[in-house]
């Protein structure tokens, strides 16, 4: 059965609802941006070296081309995250027997914090270890972030700006939202 | 708060993880008697002591792994290799 | 009604002193010592029944033994103190609204018994029946509170569920609006459920079993149970006939011995070589200095694993779920602090510039199905009286009345049939949605 309808992701957080003041582009040393509806494709192998060949990534650790982001998720899954159709067709152009490919993109909400006071903003509300030492550039782990269960991946502005993307079940979206503007807010933070 | 050490995401707040309990080895389904069957289920050594037990990584690598723990000062020993090969059940 | 000759004779029947207000003045005048509350003899080689753990399960156990069955050539051995482990550290809270008609007919025989106690054991338990109220936040616990007040209506117990109007007039200090996180859409209340002093239940159980002949040994701890003719290792296992225990103190022969303990339950049951479907877990709890008196009843959310109460001295007192993971560790945690201060201060807004004096933690023997595991055990001779997990305080005086009987009468009472350790190989296990530990 064709399906011609394009589906419309709409995110979880409402629009205007932080207290925080909005800019165009993140300008300010700390900024949060709702960037869901990204298209994101989990692709789960029990063969980890079967995924390692394919996405150019390993477990966490994560490899940007272009607009599309390769992360080793967890042992055994990788996510693939970028422009929906493209993510989509990247999967299904590189699947294998035994892999597991699912798209997520309209269970998902992504949150992308960055700017200088990221890394201060996200050790109020998570006990994982933000520092550059631990999480540099293309690191990727998954943790609880405000109680909420997270997948992280550091993944910094082509400028080198500090730049972390939360991707967290959609139903926690507006009350994660809220935590991390509450969070930010001793450092100025701005929505956009 | 303890601190877990998983063998994929490092040391982890227990708040972090979910606590499965003692291991056992399970019997086979297809040829365990319900005697047994119960046995495995619901009879525990419960030492205070160091003891074999599951955790399962819920806010991480989502993977069971064994470990043991001394369930009177609440150390851990004989963490298992990355990818949970000693008795993981990835 | 005690008549005034009988409120001022001095002595009981067995030659102890009786308490009585009247006493009371006399001591505070004359300025006299207290006798000691029971004796200190020495350990004998020999008993008809060994009691390990000196907790109100063990004592409870001793004093029925002795007054309903004659049987007072009776030690009771613990490790350290009467009262040391989970009697003395628990809340203190007495109820009988559980969800199945086992555990409901055995703890409205256990009030019953906390009712009287006063009298029966004379000392002042500070029993305080000011009714027990358990919320419910959601849809699906407002329904088991219906169905847990139907099973308990059914049994004869005071319970209904109340609308949160009522639960306000009742507790002002709850926020009852409809603004909160865990918003309060009713409540079970049960009037008869309050609480009371539980190291005087402890004492006034060994004074009482003292004065029939019983024997106390504190700093008493039990190394072995001697067991001849079992399948197991050294004669232990299934099939085995108890002889005795090992002692710090010597070596004690007796023909049964009752494993009375919490905390310690798995420990002492393997030295039999029993095995026990006990997981051992920390349930911590935690005082407020004292206030002005202004918490009427006992208020418990299973949602936010929380209990309070107001002590007669006016401090809160709270208690929370057990801790995630098995331990046998006493010490408390901060995350149980931050996490009850933040559960507390859902309910009651109000106090939120208390200060806690102190935290502790229990042990508790946690069951597969919460409920406890009582009687007979695959040794001839061992029986057993554990696994009470959350709520084994409350249950003291009716497991020791029908652990008593089951030591006389070499069978399982009605009250307790349901409770056996053979359920877990049969699978007939007994789920107690009631108890402490479980969210709702």
């Amino acid at each position: 059965m064709a399906n011609t309808q394009t589906p419309v992701f709409r995110s979880p957080v409402a629009a205007g609802s932080s207290t925080a003041p909005a800019t165009m582009g993140a300008t300010s040393a700390l900024s949060l941006a709702d960037e869901t509806g990204v298209g994101i494709v989990s692709v789960r192998n029990r063969d980890e070296g079967s995924l390692i060949e394919r996405f150019a990534t390993r477990f966490g650790r994560a490899t940007r081309s272009g607009n599309t982001l390769m992360a080793g998720q967890r042992p055994g899954e990788c996510i693939i995250m970028g422009d929906r159709s493209g993510v989509v067709g990247l999967a299904a152009s590189k699947q294998l027997a035994g892999d597991a490919v699912v798209e997520l993109t309209h269970g998902r909400v992504v949150l992308r914090v960055t700017g200088a006071q990221a890394s201060s903003t996200l050790e109020k509300v998570c006990s994982l270890d933000w520092s550059d030492a631990m999480m540099p550039n293309g690191a990727v782990t998954s943790g609880s972030v405000a109680k909420v269960t997270c997948d992280v991946i550091r993944d910094d502005a082509a400028n080198g700006t500090r730049s972390y993307l939360l991707t967290a079940d959609r139903s926690f979206g507006q009350y994660l939202f809220d935590a991390l503007v509450d969070a930010g807010d001793e450092f100025g933070i701005v929505v956009g | 708060m303890l601190l877990v050490p998983c063998p994929n995401c490092g040391p982890r707040n227990s708040s972090d993880l979910r606590y499965v309990g003692e291991s056992h080895k399970r019997p086979d389904p297809a040829t365990t008697t319900p005697e047994e069957w119960r046995t495995y289920l619901y009879m525990h050594k419960n030492p205070a002591d160091w003891m074999m037990e599951t955790w399962y990584c819920s806010s991480g690598c989502r993977r069971f792994f064994t470990i043991e723990r001394h369930t009177a000062t609440s150390e851990f020993r004989n963490p298992p290799l990355p990818g949970g090969k000693r008795g993981g059940r990835a | 009604m005690p008549s005034v000759t009988n409120m001022l004779r001095d002595k009981n029947q067995h030659g102890q002193r009786r308490y009585s207000a009247f006493g009371l003045l006399r001591k505070g005048l004359s300025n006299q010592p207290w006798p000691r509350v029971w004796r200190e003899v020495p350990l004998k080689d020999s008993y008809d029944v060994v009691i390990i753990g000196g907790g109100v399960h063990g004592l409870a156990t001793a004093y029925y033994l002795a007054v309903n069955h004659g049987i007072t050539n009776v030690a009771v051995v613990d490790k350290a103190y009467l009262g040391s482990g989970g009697s003395g550290r628990n809340t203190a809270i007495v109820r009988s609204n559980y969800l199945t008609p086992e555990g409901v007919a055995f703890y409205d025989r256990s009030l019953t018994l906390y009712n009287s106690m006063a009298d029966d054991l004379n000392i002042n338990v500070m029993f305080s029946e000011r009714g027990h109220l358990t919320l419910a936040h959601n849809d699906s616990s407002l329904r088991t509170m219906h169905w847990r007040a139907e099973v308990n209506k059914l049994q004869d117990i005071d319970s209904s569920v109340i609308d949160p109007a009522e639960i306000k007039k009742i507790v002002p200090s709850l926020d009852v609006t409809s603004e909160a996180r865990y918003p309060i859409l009713g409540a079970l209340y049960h009037p008869p459920g309050g609480i009371i002093r539980h190291d005087a239940v402890v004492w006034g159980y060994a004074r009482a079993a003292d004065a029939y002949g019983v024997e106390m040994h504190q700093k008493t701890e039990v190394l072995d149970i001697l067991v001849e003719g079992g399948e197991g290792r050294d004669g232990k296992g299934a099939g085995g006939q108890v002889t005795g225990v090992m002692t710090n103190r010597g070596k004690i022969s007796a023909p049964i011995v009752v494993n009375c303990t919490a905390g310690w339950a798995s420990l002492i049951s393997d030295m039999a070589g029993v095995d026990l479907p006990i997981s051992t877990r920390p349930l911590q709890a935690a005082v407020t200095e004292p206030v002005k008196v202004f918490l009427p009843a006992v208020v418990v959310s299973g949602s936010l694993h929380t209990y309070v109460s107001q002590t007669d001295r006016g401090e809160l007192v709270f208690g929370a779920a057990v801790d995630p993971y098995n331990n046998y560790s006493i010490r408390g945690s901060l995350e149980f602090t931050e996490g009850l201060a933040g559960h507390v201060m859902e309910l009651m807004p109000g106090i939120s510039r208390m200060k806690l004096l102190r935290q502790w933690a229990g042990l508790c023997d946690m069951t597969p199905d919460y409920s406890p595991i009582m009687g007979a055990t695959p040794v001839e001779g061992f029986l057993c009286d554990v696994g009470w997990g959350t709520y084994g305080f409350k249950a003291g005086p009716v497991s020791g009345e029908a652990m008593a009987e089951c030591i006389a009468t070499e069978k399982m009472p009605a009250i307790i049939a349901a409770f056996g350790l053979e359920r877990f190989a049969k699978g007939d296990l007994v789920g107690e949605k009631g108890a402490a530990a479980v969210g709702h």
